[in-house]
């Protein structure tokens, strides 16, 4: 818990200096219930010449965040964590629906508000993205969604 | 200038083809429509959110559009029900000829109340059924799903719960009509339901 507020601090205090290595759009959760998980999704863009690599992720509003993967196969679901993102220079990686997500275990949120997150990087200040909260028919971060919710093809 | 007319006996040999096609093409969907009905499916007993003993037979004179799942699948479970839910609204009137049935697969913490706290966030319509570990493996194993539980921590309760994840339609009279997949938009999923209702 010191750690997380340390990082927070630190977060909060790493004014950017230098541009932001990353850029966070679309980024919300769907808020279920105070006693089940809830799903966060985000578009990372890095416009800069190197890779950059997310190492963990953590949120006040959330008693443990991790990345984690729905692994598809032949009509199977899996939950797989995995340890570290890594976004490509001049690309995106998305955490969407049915595909790559971040599990909030233990949710401390209500809809309508936006809650902080902050992700850990290899090299340099975290970066810390706010998430809208919505509900369980959301589709997106803003109420009105213009595409309906469909899952990343495996 | 328009193409000359094809004589009128090559053209009634094409419709008298075309006829042909089409009643094969019947003739084995019908055929196959009927030997699938036994494929999936079977009867039930779960206990409905109310607590209350629901059967097979409670949703007889509706199609029936079930999914398994689990309330603590942060991540396709939710998509799909919203999804559901948003095929239902779209579905407008014709959405009462159909019961959307979310089946748990995680017994030991999707309780009555939790399992109906859950699907009435998505819609009023989705009708949340559990039972004991018995009684589900039993469904489980009549529609031919997979589930095991997949320790993610040091605790009891820490575990998720990989499963198959597949729409069924099953036909007012409880047969099996046809898959859908899971992965499918509000907007496909309704059109897939016009199409097989």
């Amino acid at each position: 818990m010191r750690s997380l507020a340390a990082l927070v601090l630190l977060a909060a205090l790493a004014r950017p200096a230098a541009a932001a290595p990353l850029r966070a759009e679309g980024a919300w959760f769907r808020y279920l219930l105070s006693s089940i998980p809830a799903g966060g999704y985000v578009t990372l863009t890095n416009p800069g010449p190197a890779t950059v690599v997310l190492t963990g992720v953590a949120s006040p509003a959330c008693g443990s965040l991790m990345f984690h993967r729905t692994d598809s196969q032949g009509g199977m679901e899996r939950m797989v964590a995995v340890p570290r993102i890594r976004v490509p220079a001049g690309g995106r990686f998305r955490f969407a629906p049915g595909g790559y997500h971040l599990m909030c275990d233990a949710p401390h949120m209500h809809r309508g508000q936006t809650v902080p997150v902050t992700f850990r990087l290899a090299h340099g200040a975290p970066l810390v993205v706010r998430f809208a909260v919505r509900g369980a028919n959301a589709s997106g971060p803003r109420a009105s969604a213009p595409a309906p919710a469909r899952m990343k093809s495996q | 200038m328009s193409e000359p007319r094809p004589p009128p006996a090559r053209g009634y040999a094409l419709v008298g083809v075309l006829f042909a096609v089409l009643l094969f093409a019947a003739g084995g969907f019908l055929w196959l429509s009927g030997r699938r009905g036994d494929l999936l499916g079977g009867p039930f007993r779960l206990e409905n959110a109310a607590g209350r003993t629901v059967t097979d037979r409670s949703f007889r004179g509706r199609y029936m559009l079930v999914y398994f799942g689990y309330t603590h699948c942060p991540d396709v479970c939710p998509t799909t029900l919203a999804n559901v839910a948003g095929a239902l609204h779209e579905l407008g009137p014709a959405a009462a000829r159909l019961a959307a049935v979310f089946i748990s697969v995680d017994p030991a913490r999707d309780t009555p109340a939790v399992i109906g706290r859950y699907t009435a966030l998505f819609s009023k319509r989705i009708i949340g059924l559990t039972g004991t570990p018995a009684e589900i493996a039993r469904v489980a194993g009549e529609y031919h799903i997979y589930y095991k539980k997949h320790p993610t921590g040091p605790g009891k309760l820490d575990y998720s719960v990989d499963h198959s994840s597949l729409l069924f339609l099953m036909s007012p009279t409880g047969r099996f009509i046809a898959p859908i997949t899971a992965s499918s938009s509000a907007s496909e999923l309704a059109a897939a339901l016009r199409r097989l209702m």
